[in-house]
């Protein structure tokens, strides 16, 4: 027996997570997602490579575009008409995801969609939501399994068994827990096959404290010269992380510079997590019985009419990045006063001014031909990443003991040394194909074997020492169960006598 | 009782040797209803036990009705202690039967011991298991019986050192190391707490082999599929790591410390929150770790072999990997018990490795921006601990993360700091100034702190001479550079900073002649707040010497020094304070009896005067003396206003009003004298009386028609005085006037004339009777509740001094405009003995009225049995006049709806 599986996404690569596992004859697929560095064909999965109609369900671990952004495509174009499943917050979030990126595809860029609003609301009907630990019964032998995974609101690890195989897919997981998620968490499974990604292959992340400690110094000098704070952000997750850190902050040093959201995404996200409590971290849903922790005290919106006014102040701004809209706006504005602050969490594309900005220190941008912005404010990075690092990926490992691993969603040399730490340190076989391949993994058989009642007898009074070893005599038979049988029941069975022969020695003296 | 009878009655004739006899279900419960129920009668009780004892052996051929019985005894015993040596013996015979029947022996044999007092409990299984029974037991093939044998042995081993053994250390260590490889989880973790209750009872008896076997099998068992067993076993490896490390066989352990530790901390990534726990503490025991793998711990990148002076890839391979980052992890865990239970142990070892400590000091500052307070105070706590040990290495970056706690919200967290910063050594003079500038900010914003923000910056600018001589002379510019008379100079800030400079010179006389003379000056309006602040380090009086000899002010040393008040009293100099007053009360007594009152109240009056200024400085036993004379001339101070206004030749001028007042002050100040000391002697327990006798005489004359009762009282008093000694020419003139029936009226002057005082001076060695009344949990911010209308309950804290048994003592309780509510304090309730009693209980307040707050007059009240006049008093109160012996506290109660 063997679990067959097609890498049809992120194989050596970060972008369009899709795996396909066979698992006792049933075909899963693991996320739907696409590749936001293209807008061809090479944006979305080989779908052809299998037929829609052969795949058992659909399972999505959360609503980053690189996980669901081509299911709308698969379900929708392609025609798949099975079960789709994904948690709760994902099949709440998935959808404006998915809008809003299309219209930026469609408004701003002025491409051609992939798919329509209505294929999006259509596709995310048929999405069927689990919770955490619910065990989901897909078909006669097929269960799944979502378990926390810590990444973005809603991330989940889907455990798939079929029979004896058992596999585990983790799609983005962190092993750390942050201000606002959890930790991932696992029970002891005895895996066939784990799929783990790799983002960060070789990193070995430092103490999340000193980079909240740098950021919290950062802010609270400038606040306190009288500086404005400008942090652009995308609307879920870095946004409430680092809102919950100052928040925490300003009660703990009675600090009252007010706190601004801009208007829209992120308001409406803040409204999601304060639904969603349940799937944040312990500390939050602690502190909920007392106070919703996404009611920030400290924070108001803030309206464009506020830009200049005057006196300290922070801002979250969307979207990340200063790529456009309402943080460049801000950043025009702010960006001259040496007294202001940029921080910039988290990565920034090539060609946005946040790449720019974190590139070394500009003194001034040209935004087009007319507009220049004279840069003078500090500027202040942020590595804040939701991936596990490497350390957790060979925890989590450890932890699980597979019998194999496939790792996914990572860059190739990365990944080879990672395979490389896995295979000597843990002895684990692990592989990491690129698109489009197949691997098959081969799993144990286990076969029910009925003993008899003679044989359990001996085993408990045969006891030697500490060691418990009990003899006895495997029969199988065609048409029957197999069965372990003691020595004498097997001798009445085929109807032998037990004959004894017995030696004797002698030896010549002579011989010497 | 009928009842009871009824129900005896089936199960008596089970006492009938009827073989064919079944228990049925209907009387075994009647045999467990009268069992447990507590008003079944002793015998009852014994023929109840005795006829299910007679049926046991007839059932032993029906396991059910077998273990109900069992059962049934099984939960009388512990109800009937005497009882469990009969049951006991009567089941010894049934163990080794039928599985059912054994599992059942087993259960019912662990609730009687466990029922038992410490010693007879294991004695009872001494009694009937021996070291055969015990090893077939365990080795049954029934979960039921393996499960109750190991609960039993788990049972005794707790009581290990104080029974006789039924079997070896070593057949019992077996044992429970046998049963750590059951399949049963429960049973895993029930042998490895067995296992761990033994190395812990018998610690140093145990051969050193013990811990490393126990060892050996944890670390296999750490490993578990259940969470439960994990958590056992890594206690257990914790504790085995302990014990090895404290035994002493003269080899060096560290290779062997080391491999626990990295052991344990492979638990530390365990996704079980429980076992995370678990590991960090474990990880706290294990001592004499090696640098490498300590510092590994706190580094989830592998380190090399140069990083410490020993390699930590020598160890097993399998456990290089583990301790990686175990403290990061546990750092930066979800779940605040976990980061709490990490930092405490990341504290101990910082404080036994300098190397560990300076590594460490990065994680336990970055722990101050926690988001649990609770994680914050463990973290100052393990810093304070270095600090103490002088590990506290701090670092330029860690300043701005640590000063902002001197702004947090918790007043706690900011003593924490605080605490620390008493010892910490700044490396820089700008770390220096921000420190002084944040403990400014810190006064500014919580001026209640006051004398802790002094006391720290008094310790900062000790333990920093150069730095604050700095900022000494930066404030001396100041000050010069202003004019006089500015007012900016009265701000908490320039306390604090003059605290600062003067700390070195005060403490060390050092810099002295470096530190602006003008800062000296400055300071010396402040004393009252920086002597508070510095209170048991220095004297308030030597402080202002101190101050005052550095600065420029004028001053002669001997103008500030009333030998009393730095020396404290000695003995002959109470003596002579006692005799000077006694001697003045007697003057003050010829004036009052000469009828010139203002002269002896001028007297008393700097009687009382000198009395207060002594005892500020007196102890505790010359305290009790020196306020029995402040009570005795408070009552001369009113004998002498009474008798300046009775008008001796022209009686029915006087206003009888006034006088009824007076008197009853007298009255009452006097009964305080008799009820708030005791051991005194003859004298001054006839001069008392005889006071009182005067009172008596005063009321008496005011009466103007004695009645009965009077003289009854009168009378009474005059025989025991009789019966203490003999009679002054005082009660002899009184007794003779009532003998006589003439009207005491118009003796009273020449009564006067007679009283002597005198016995004063035999006033020693008193005890004084008081109370003390403490209201827990209760202030004016955070009122009790009660619902209006019903009982309240106040708990208090009552401690009672020099009460005799005799004495009846009640909690008076008062709500302004209402009756007064009595309690009657039992004093057998109180521990302790005559000299002091203590008690805490709950008190109920009935009649709560319905507002939505209130606030009640406490305070405890004896009453004066030897008065002999019974007043009708309230209801359930007490019936004699009763005299205060605590300070009279309030107690607030807001209502449940106004919450």
């Amino acid at each position: 027996m063997a679990i067959q599986c097609l890498i049809l996404g992120a194989g050596q690569e970060v972008g369009k997570s899709c795996v396909v596992a066979m698992i006792g004859g049933k075909k899963i697929m693991f996320d739907c997602g696409m590749h936001m560095g293209f807008s061809d064909h090479r944006a979305f999965p080989d779908f052809s490579l299998l037929s829609s109609n052969d795949i058992s369900c659909v399972v999505i671990t959360h609503f980053h575009l690189d996980h669901i952004g081509a299911l709308p495509y698969f379900t929708e174009v392609c025609g798949y008409n099975g079960p789709i499943y994904m948690t709760y917050p994902t099949k709440a979030l998935a959808p404006l995801m998915l809008e809003d990126y299309r219209k930026i595809l469609v408004d701003r860029r002025g491409l051609e969609e992939q798919y329509t609003y209505e294929n999006i609301i259509h596709c995310m009907n048929k999405v069927i939501p689990i919770d955490i630990k619910q065990t989901i019964q897909v078909d006669k032998d097929l269960q799944i399994r979502a378990y926390y995974a810590g990444h973005v609101l809603g991330a989940a690890m889907i455990y798939a068994q079929v029979g004896e195989e058992k596999m585990l897919y983790t799609g983005d997981y962190n092993m750390t827990p942050d201000r606002h998620l959890g930790a991932a968490q696992i029970d002891r499974l005895s895996l066939d096959l784990l799929i783990t990604e790799s983002t960060y292959a070789t990193t070995v992340r430092d103490s999340k404290y000193s980079r909240e400690r740098e950021f919290l110094k950062a802010v609270h000098t400038c606040v306190a010269a009288g500086g404005k704070v400008l942090i652009p952000t995308f609307a879920l997750g870095r946004a409430q992380e680092l809102c919950i850190l100052l928040d925490d902050y300003w009660e703990r040093m009675n600090i009252n510079v007010p706190i601004y959201f801009s208007a829209g995404l992120t308001i409406q996200a803040n409204m999601y997590y304060k639904m969603l409590i349940g799937w944040t971290s312990q500390k939050i849903k602690d502190s909920y019985t007392v106070r919703n922790p996404f009611d920030f005290k400290h924070v108001c919106p803030f309206e464009r009419s506020m830009i200049n006014l005057p006196g300290p102040c922070v801002l979250f701004a969307t979207p990340g990045m200063i790529s456009g809209g309402f943080s460049l706006e801000v950043f025009k504005q702010w960006a001259p006063s040496d007294k202001n602050l940029i921080a910039i969490p988290g990565y920034c594309v090539a060609g946005t001014i946040g790449h720019k900005l974190m590139s070394g220190k500009p003194t001034r941008i040209d935004l087009d031909k007319d507009t220049l912005i004279d840069v003078r404010c500090q500027i202040h990075q942020l590595t804040f990443s939701p991936h596990t690092d490497s350390k957790g990926i060979m925890d989590l490992v450890e932890f699980l003991s597979p019998k194999h691993v496939i790792l996914v969603h990572g860059e190739k040399p990365k990944m080879a040394a990672l395979k490389q730490r896995i295979e000597s340190e843990l002895g684990i076989q692990c592989e990491y194909p690129a698109n489009n391949e197949t691997v098959l993994v081969p799993t144990t058989q286990s076969l029910k074997i009925s003993a008899s009642k003679t044989f359990v007898r001996n085993c408990t009074t045969e006891l030697d020492g500490d060691e418990r070893i009990a003899e006895g005599i495997l029969v199988m038979e065609k048409g029957h169960n197999a069965k372990i049988v003691s020595e004498e029941e097997f001798l009445e069975t085929i109807g032998a006598e037990r004959n004894v022969v017995s030696f004797t020695g002698w030896m010549s003296p002579l011989a010497q | 009782m009928e009842e009871e009878g009824s129900l005896v009655q089936p199960l008596t004739t089970t006492c009938n040797p009827n073989p064919l006899f079944q228990f049925d279900l209907t009387s075994l419960s009647s045999a467990q209803a009268l069992l447990l129920n507590p008003s079944t009668s002793i015998d009852t009780i014994h023929s109840t036990v005795d006829s299910l004892l007679l049926s046991l052996p007839h059932l032993s051929t029906n396991a059910t009705s077998l273990s109900l019985a069992l059962s049934v005894l099984a939960q009388s015993a512990p109800l009937h202690p005497s009882l469990s040596q009969s049951i006991v013996s009567s089941v010894r015979s049934l163990i080794n039967g039928q599985d059912r029947t054994s599992s059942a022996v087993l259960s019912a044999l662990l609730s009687i011991a466990t029922s038992c007092h410490n010693e007879d409990g294991s004695s009872i299984l001494t009694s009937i298991l021996d070291e055969d029974l015990v090893l077939s037991l365990a080795s049954s093939g029934v979960y039921k019986i393996r499960s109750r044998i190991l609960r039993l042995l788990v049972f005794v081993v707790g009581r290990w050192k104080c029974s006789g053994k039924f079997l070896t250390d070593e057949v019992m260590v077996r044992v429970f190391l046998r049963f750590t490889g059951d399949i049963y989880p429960v049973l895993r973790r029930d042998a490895i707490d067995g296992l761990c209750e033994f190395l812990t009872v018998a610690r140093d008896g145990v051969d050193f082999c013990v811990p490393e076997c126990c060892l050996e099998h944890a670390i296999g068992l750490i490993g578990d599929d259940d969470e439960f067993v994990r958590v056992a076993a890594v206690r257990m490896v914790g504790l085995c790591g302990e014990m090895l490390g404290e035994k002493e066989n003269g080899v060096d352990k560290t290779g062997q410390m080391d491999t626990i530790f990295t052991q344990i901390c492979s638990m530390a990534r365990d996704m079980s929150v429980k076992v995370r726990i678990e590991a960090f503490n474990a990880l706290g025991k294990v001592k004499l770790v090696s640098d490498a793998v300590l510092m590994q711990s706190l580094s989830k990148k592998i380190l090399g072999s140069k990083n410490g002076g020993k390699s930590i890839i020598k160890l097993d391979k399998a456990s290089k990997p583990c301790a990686a980052g175990a403290y990061i992890h546990g750092i930066e865990d979800e779940f605040y018990v976990v980061r709490k239970s990490a930092c405490r142990s990341l504290g101990i070892h910082a404080v036994m490795s300098f190397k560990f400590a300076d590594d460490s000091i990065n994680y336990l500052m970055d722990l101050m921006n926690d988001d649990s307070e609770s994680v914050r105070l463990e973290a100052l706590d393990s810093l304070f601990r270095m600090a103490a040990q002088g590990c506290l290495n701090v670092q330029e970056k860690h300043v701005h993360m640590f000063l902002g706690l001197l702004t947090d919200m918790s007043s706690l967290v900011r003593h924490g700091a605080r605490k620390i910063l008493q010892l910490m050594k700044l490396p820089k003079l700008e770390i220096f100034k921000s420190t002084v500038n944040k403990l400014i900010a810190n006064l500014e914003k919580y001026p209640e702190e006051e004398e802790g923000i002094f006391f720290s910056l008094f310790s900062l600018g000790k333990n920093h001479r150069e730095f604050s001589l700095n900022v000494a002379k930066d404030l001396a510019k100041q000050i010069e550079r202003t004019s006089k008379g500015d007012l900016t100079f009265a701000k908490p800030s320039m306390a604090a900073t003059l605290v600062v400079c003067i700390a070195s010179p005060l403490s060390e006389n050092e810099n002295v002649p470096d530190t602006p003379v003008v800062l000296f000056s400055y300071a010396v309006p402040l004393l009252g707040r920086i002597s508070r602040a510095l209170q048991g380090t220095f004297d308030q009086h030597f402080l202002l010497t101190f101050l005052l000899d550095h600065s420029n002010i004028k001053w002669k040393s001997r103008d500030l020094m009333p030998e009393i008040v730095s020396k404290g009293i000695s003995e002959d100099l109470m003596q002579s304070v006692i005799k000077f007053i006694s001697k003045s009360v007697g003057d003050a007594w010829s004036l009052i009896k000469g009828s010139n009152g203002n002269d002896a109240e001028k007297i008393l009056r700097s009687c009382m005067k000198e009395l207060e200024i002594i005892s500020l400085n007196a102890s505790q036993a010359a305290i009790t003396t020196l306020d029995f004379f402040s009570k005795y001339i408070q009552i001369l101070q009113l004998i002498s206003k009474i008798q300046c206004k009775f008008d001796f030749r022209n009686s029915t001028t006087f206003h009888i009003k006034s006088h009824h007042i007076l008197l009853e002050k007298l009255d009452s100040a006097l009964r305080k004298i008799r009820y708030s000391f005791t051991g005194w002697t003859k004298e001054v327990e006839c001069h008392i009386l005889e006071l009182s006798l005067l009172v008596d005489v005063f009321t008496f004359s005011l009466a103007r028609i004695p009645s009965n009762e009077y003289l009854k009282n009168l009378l009474s008093k005059i025989s025991h005085l009789e019966a203490i000694s003999c009679l002054s020419d005082f009660t002899k003139e009184i007794k003779r006037l009532i003998e006589e029936r003439s009207s005491v009226m118009v003796n009273l002057h020449s009564l006067l004339k007679v009283f002597e005082c005198s016995g004063l001076e035999f006033v020693r060695e008193m005890k004084p009777i008081k109370a003390e009344l403490k209201v827990v949990g209760d202030d004016s911010e955070n009122p009790l509740t009660f619902v209006p209308g019903l009982p309240a309950g106040i708990r208090l804290w009552i401690t009672l001094h020099n009460t005799s048994s005799t004495d009846r003592l009640w909690l008076h309780m008062s709500v302004r405009g209402r009756r007064p509510q009595y309690v009657f304090l039992d004093l057998s309730n109180f521990e302790g003995s005559e000299e002091v009693r203590k008690c805490s209980s709950l008190i109920p307040f009935y009649e709560t009225p319905k507002v939505a707050s209130f606030e009640i007059r406490v305070c405890i009240v004896i009453e004066c049995l030897s008065e002999h006049y019974e007043v009708l008093k309230e209801r359930g109160g007490p019936k004699y006049d009763v005299t205060e012996l605590s300070v009279e506290k309030l107690v607030y109660f807001s209502s449940v709806k106004s919450r």
